[in-house]
């Protein structure tokens, strides 16, 4: 489920070409502030799942889809991926979660839980991660994620 | 268990001069900071004038900040599996608790009164707040069966989360007047010890804010009157 997906436009060009090397056999690692804003609909939902697909962009350009599921009556889990350009990240949190008449919000923290293609080595966690779930757009949901990640 | 009785009622609306009132108390076993626990919230209501009280057509309990239902099965049922089958009709992992009701109704000089069971269930969620029915049965002297819904919503500070349920109206005996709940109990998740994975239950705040977890209550009567009570469970040792 979930993953956080840089794609690899949305990267810094030394982080690009540091990610497509050959592993050196002394890998220093970079940081890099991560701003991603995700706007998703509704594709499906699983009983205390909902699951959502849409469009990321900020540091990151790319498809996003995320996994909420609510564990308790304030709480939920979440599963983010990014993809982008054959390369994908994804990241695994949990949240805080409200809910008022029509609307509900969610905050949290998310960690990076593992990446392919040019961000294999990407991680990070203490992210964070917070968004809205619109009840009058069908569950529409807008997240967003920040905070510092190593390559 | 802890447990401290009523404290405050409160009444407004129509007829408020002659109005029920409502006790409640509250207690968690075990009562511990971060356990996992069974939550016990009792309600009596009366009505000196009258004798007997009103129905209650709706009622909202807000828990305190930082208590909230713990739902690891993510096991849920609906009201027409349990209109048609009962609770064997529902995933057992679907319980969240149990209790029991009196209801009565004047049948002239004398008071006919109902032990009514109750348990309660996890319905499909909205948004990805939980939802939940109640199954309350009675047989005697009328055998009935009646599904009703609640919600769970945020609340605002002390409370964290407030439980609203709509109560239908509790058939009694052909030509007598719908019973009226005299109390009820129920016990919501499970004291698990560690013991029983997947069993809701609910999960006690970090830190007891000073003076006791506060609880409050509000109820809507038949006749539009309100009324509200309060109580604290004082703060674990």
């Amino acid at each position: 489920m979930g993953a956080l997906c840089l794609t690899a436009a949305a990267v810094p060009a030394r982080l690009v070409a540091k990610a497509q090397e050959p592993a050196p056999a002394a890998h220093a690692a970079r940081t890099i502030a991560l701003s991603e804003t995700g706007h998703l609909h509704l594709t499906s939902r699983h009983n205390f799942t909902l699951n959502e697909q849409g469009s990321a962009t900020g540091t990151v350009n790319g498809t996003i889809y995320v996994h909420l599921t609510a564990v308790s009556s304030s709480r939920v889990t979440a599963e983010v991926n990014i993809y982008a350009h054959g390369s994908s990240i994804s990241a695994r949190g949990e949240a805080r979660y409200r809910r008022a008449a029509g609307s509900a919000s969610f905050s949290g923290s998310i960690s990076i839980a593992h990446g392919s293609g040019s961000y294999a080595r990407v991680h990070g966690s203490g992210l964070s991660f917070s968004g809205t779930i619109a009840e009058s757009k069908n569950d529409a949901i807008a997240v967003h994620l920040s905070g510092r990640v190593s390559s | 268990m802890a447990l401290l009785l009523l404290t405050l009622g409160a009444v407004s609306g129509p007829s408020a001069q002659a109005a029920t009132s409502a006790s409640i108390a509250a207690s968690l076993s075990p009562n511990r900071l971060a356990a996992r626990s069974a939550l016990t919230v009792t309600v009596d209501y009366r009505n000196e004038a009258l004798g007997e009280p009103s129905p209650v057509v709706k009622a909202v309990v807000r828990l305190p900040a930082g208590m909230s239902l713990d739902m690891p099965s993510l096991h849920s049922c609906t009201a027409a599996r349990l209109m048609t089958h009962g609770a064997s009709g529902c995933p057992q992992r679907s319980q969240l608790g149990h209790g029991h009701a009196l209801a009565e109704t004047l049948d002239g000089s004398q008071t006919l009164r109902e032990n009514i069971s109750l348990r309660v269930f996890l319905g499909p969620p909205e948004n990805l707040s939980p939802t939940f029915y109640v199954l309350a049965q009675g047989t005697t002297p009328v055998q009935e069966q009646l599904v009703f819904s609640g919600s769970v919503r945020s609340d605002v500070a002390p409370y964290g989360e407030r439980l609203a349920m709509s109560i239908p109206a509790v058939p009694s005996l052909p030509t007598e007047p719908d019973a009226s709940l005299a109390n009820l109990a129920i016990t919501i998740g499970s004291n698990t010890r560690g013991r029983s994975h997947g069993l809701a239950s609910i999960r006690v705040p970090h830190s007891c804010p000073a003076g006791g977890f506060p609880f409050a209550a509000e109820f809507t009567y038949l006749e539009g009157a309100r009324g509200s009570a309060l109580t604290k469970i004082p703060c674990p040792r």
